[in-house]
């Protein structure tokens, strides 16, 4: 990678961790937008989101009181917990590629760190209900439950990778796919995505930014929505990768500059296709209980049937790789008698 | 070893022969342990050096280092200035200390034994910790591959914390193991290496998946920091498996993975947990309860003792940019590297992989309830309100294990360089490609995958350092020195009762008890009971299965089983003896 490059790559880096912190608040506003009118009851507007964050942004977060244990102990743990869950976002946000491949943070964005760090995000997040009552607690506990099961699915999804592509790093298994069909090659890796969206798409709920203020509140509700995204971007590159952009492949700085509006605009278009699937998955009526074991199973079993058909296709691509070679020897065998 | 000797020397001298106070002999002996530490470190930067060696059989080398850092570190821990445990304990460190730079089997046999007996702590489970003693020693023999595997997956399945200097046992024990099987196991030029390679792999989920559960479902502290504190051995194990199974595949890139993950573990993962089991003990004195149920809201009355316990956490949830997540990070990278072809022969390894997912998965929910139940909310008794921080002198060594395993979590390169020097006879062709690699970067043993710790932490303090400039924050009141500290302020102190700021309470009026203000023990046991519909029949019908199963045998051999029954423990004891020392002679043989 020349001077030049790895400028643009870096500029395009910080320009993707910037439009995600636009982004992300607009589209959980869609979510919950999309969620409410199929559901049938009043919708929230749109820009509701985007709205709250800029306005506890600019207000204070409360100091109590020292003669208070209880509130500073809590206000401790809301300012620890918000600045670690927006900084683990971000910085996932920044590995994942967006709407482009070859990205300078290229090297860094491997499976497992990315994926790992959403899950600390969250963690972290849901850290300020878990100090709450006991009902609260509880149920947060019972939703981390339910995200901590993804790390099985991660190593399975891990093994996808590495059977395709021999590496771990998305941004290599991307641009090895991105030639492939979906209905065909890069059947597997629809299934892992679909299996990413079940597991990992948990939206952050409302009792987080009731339990904070002022800037903090900002802040987890920016991180909720970034973990969000993230996990939406993950997916949607893995549905459909020949929609990023390599910037390495543009002729000139016009048409870098087209492609990547280009791919900007297709990323926005697979978040609201994948923010719809999800409103509409929100459709099945289930309890808590049922909704964690419907999840962790359905991921399984959608990774197993992935894994199945990576192996097939692989084997199949090795027995056709055998018939040419024999086709081929054959044919050699002919012509050397003919000769 | 002048050093171990010293600080052995310190142990048990009395304060008057070197007119020394007990804490400064403490200090004293401490020192002498972080020089042993520190000796270590820098013996482990000559990796090409034969090592010299020394009267009995004692050598110091790289392979001999990398042990004696844990036990280092671990007699760091013990305050001598305790009672006669803490001396008990600083001699079974200078034990397997020179065991870990023994080159003898008899040596190692007779190190890592005494060392052992020196940590039996009762009499319940003297018989459990007398045939794991026996089972080491059998395994010390020369050439014992299998058995060597065997302490391993024993130890880790059963060394417990104790209370007091014996909290530090399991990192002991744990660690005389894995040097045996260091030792024996891992330089076996067995035929039956892929076998041995499976029962590790197999034992280490297994061993995981049991540790992760006790932690999770118990409900004494102890027993939760002892299950959390496994989760190294666990690792280890199954670093050792990978290992094994890259030899017998002949992949000498991915043993390189596998060993720099069992080094990583061993030099930046253990002091952690080592620290971490330090810690459980006071949190457990300061609460003045074992029971899980009676602690709470620690953060309120020890900020500093809960900070320490914080950041130890984060280090074994395995959560990047720590050095837990190198070693996951290695492990993962390791078993798909040796995926083989074809979807029935990769089946086992996927099995494996998802098993391991599951114990990485128990495991942060084990240390996320520990953490809710010990830090958050409020205490749940009147004494937890009573608990006082420690202080600056007790939390030193955890701050300097804090300190080290975050330099070489960092540069894990400088760590992972001196994985040639165990495996040092399987792939000496190879070693220039894998000596290779960058000091800040793990690169997997497929080439193209990687791992930097030091740019996440840097893009982390790239974006956490304008957060916090940007968090908008009303200034802090300072409070009168002279105004007491109020936990209730509505509650003023009486002097009946003193200890929680006067608070009062009072029998329940409800039909059915008072409501449960703040999270229980059983939480996490309930919700995973009620999430995974095979928990509940196989843990609360787990002894009706048993008895039917029993029942249902023929007549005969209930007739058996009674009659052995009446044998009794000392019975069962003569018989294993017998058994240990069959093995132990048979191995000689061989």
């Amino acid at each position: 990678m020349n001077r030049m490059s790895f400028f643009s790559a870096s500029a395009l880096s910080v320009i993707q961790t910037g439009l995600v912190i636009l982004v992300a608040p607009v589209m959980s506003g869609f979510h919950s937008f999309m969620s409410a009118r199929f559901a049938g009851v009043a919708a929230p507007p749109v820009l509701r989101r985007l709205y709250l964050t800029r306005k506890y942004w600019s207000e204070l977060s409360v100091q109590p009181a020292n003669v208070d244990v209880m509130a500073s102990q809590a206000n401790v743990i809301v300012a620890v917990a918000a600045t670690s869950g927006i900084t683990s976002a971000l910085v996932a946000s920044a590995l994942v590629p967006t709407s482009a491949l070859g990205l300078a943070t290229a090297p860094l964005s491997d499976i497992l760190t990315i994926t790992f760090l959403l899950m600390a995000s969250y963690i972290s997040c849901q850290l300020v209900l878990l100090n709450g009552l006991s009902e609260t607690a509880a149920n947060t506990f019972r939703g981390i439950i339910s995200v901590a099961a993804i790390i099985p699915v991660i190593f399975l999804v891990s093994v996808i990778f590495f059977t395709k592509s021999a590496t771990t790093n998305l941004d290599v298994v991307l641009s090895s796919l991105r030639s492939e069909s979906p209905f065909g090659d890069g059947a597997p890796f629809v299934l892992a995505a679909l299996a990413l969206l079940i597991s990992g798409s948990s939206s952050g709920s409302d009792e987080i930014e009731t339990s904070a203020q002022g800037t903090d509140r900002a802040m987890l509700m920016l991180a909720c929505d970034s973990i969000s995204l993230v996990w939406l971007t993950l997916a949607g590159d893995l549905l459909w990768p020949g929609s990023l952009v390599v910037i390495s492949e543009s002729a000139g700085i016009l048409d870098s500059l087209g492609n990547l509006g280009l791919g900007f605009l297709l990323w926005i278009v697979r978040c609201i296709m994948l923010c719809i699937v999800l409103s509409v998955s929100r459709l099945i009526v289930a309890g808590p209980v049922a909704v964690i074991r419907m999840r962790t199973t359905a991921a399984l079993l959608l990774l197993l049937f992935a894994i199945q058909i990576v192996f097939g296709s692989h084997l199949a691509s090795v027995n056709s790789l055998g018939e040419t070679l024999q086709q081929e020897i054959s044919r050699d065998h002919a012509e050397g008698k003919r000769l | 070893m002048l050093l171990i000797v010293s600080a052995c020397g310190l142990a048990v001298a009395p304060s008057s022969w070197v007119r020394l106070s007990p804490e400064q002999l403490s200090l004293a002996a401490r020192i002498c342990w972080g020089l042993v530490a520190l000796t270590a470190l820098i013996s482990l930067a000559w990796t090409t050096a034969p090592g010299a060696d020394f009267v009995l059989g004692l050598r110091t080398g790289a392979q001999e280092a990398i042990f004696l850092f844990p036990f280092a570190m671990t007699g760091l821990f013990i305050e001598v200035s305790d009672d006669r445990f803490g001396r008990r304990v600083t001699f079974a460190c200078a034990m397997a200390s020179l065991g870990a730079l023994s080159v003898e089997p008899w040596l190692l046999a007779m190190t890592g034994a005494g060392a052992q007996m020196l940590l039996f702590s009762s009499r319940q489970s003297l018989f459990g910790s007398g045939l794991r003693s026996l089972l080491f020693v059998a395994s010390c023999a020369p050439g014992t591959g299998w058995i060597a595997c065997i302490p391993a997956l024993v130890s880790g399945c059963a060394a417990a914390p104790g209370r007091g200097a014996f909290a530090l046992a399991p990192s002991l024990e744990m660690g005389c193991s894995l040097l045996v099987l260091s030792r024996n196991g891992l330089h076996t030029q067995n035929t039956s290496i892929r076998q041995m390679a499976g029962l590790l792999l197999v034992g280490g989920v297994i061993l995981g998946i049991t540790r992760a559960t006790d932690a999770l479902f118990t409900r004494r502290a102890s027993t939760a920091f002892g299950g959390i504190f496994a989760l190294t051995h666990v690792l280890a194990v199954i670093a050792s498996g990978l290992y094994l199974l890259a030899i017998a595949a002949d992949s000498p890139l991915s043993a390189h993975a596998a060993l720099s993950a069992f080094v990583v573990d061993l030099i930046c993962v253990w002091p952690v947990a080592i620290a971490l089991l330090y810690l459980g003990d006071h949190v457990v004195r300061s609460g003045g309860s074992d029971r899980l149920s009676l602690l709470g809201g620690l953060g309120l009355f020890a900020p500093r003792l809960t900070g320490a316990f914080a950041v130890a956490m984060c280090v074994m949830a395995l959560l990047p940019p720590a050095a837990g997540f190198s070693v996951l990070w290695l492990v993962v990278t390791t078993a798909l590297a040796l995926l083989p072809e074809g979807y029935a022969p990769a089946l086992p390894s996927i099995t494996f992989l998802a098993g391991f997912g599951v114990v990485v998965t128990l495991f942060c929910l084990a240390i996320l309830r520990l953490v809710i139940l010990v830090v958050f909310g409020v205490p749940r008794s009147p004494r937890m309100a009573a608990s006082t921080d420690v202080s600056m002198s007790v939390m030193q060594p955890v701050l300097i294990c804090l300190f080290i395993s975050g330099i070489m979590s960092v540069f894990p390169g400088m760590v992972t360089f001196q994985a040639t020097g165990i495996g040092a006879p399987f792939h000496d062709e190879h070693s220039t490609i894998v000596t290779s690699s960058s000091f800040v970067t793990l690169v997997g043993p497929d080439g193209l995958s990687s791992w930097t710790p030091i740019a996440v932490t840097f893009m982390l303090a790239a974006i956490a350092v304008p957060v916090v400039l940007l968090r908008r924050r009303t200034p802090r009141q300072p409070l009168p020195s002279s105004l007491p500290r109020k936990i209730f302020p509505d509650v003023s102190a009486t002097g009946e009762m003193p200890w929680s700021g006067g608070l009062k309470w009072r029998s329940s009026c409800l039909p059915f008890g008072e409501p449960l203000l703040w999270p229980g023990t059983d939480m996490a046991s309930a919700i995973l009971k009620q999430a995974v519909p095979a928990l509940p029949a196989f843990i609360s019908n787990a002894r009706s299965y048993i008895r039917k199963t029993l029942f249902l045998t023929p007549r005969l051999l209930r007739f058996v089983l009674c009659r052995i029954h009446t044998i009794e423990t000392h019975g069962l004891a003569v018989v294993l003896l017998i058994i240990a020392a069959g093995l132990w002679f048979a191995a000689l043989r061989l």
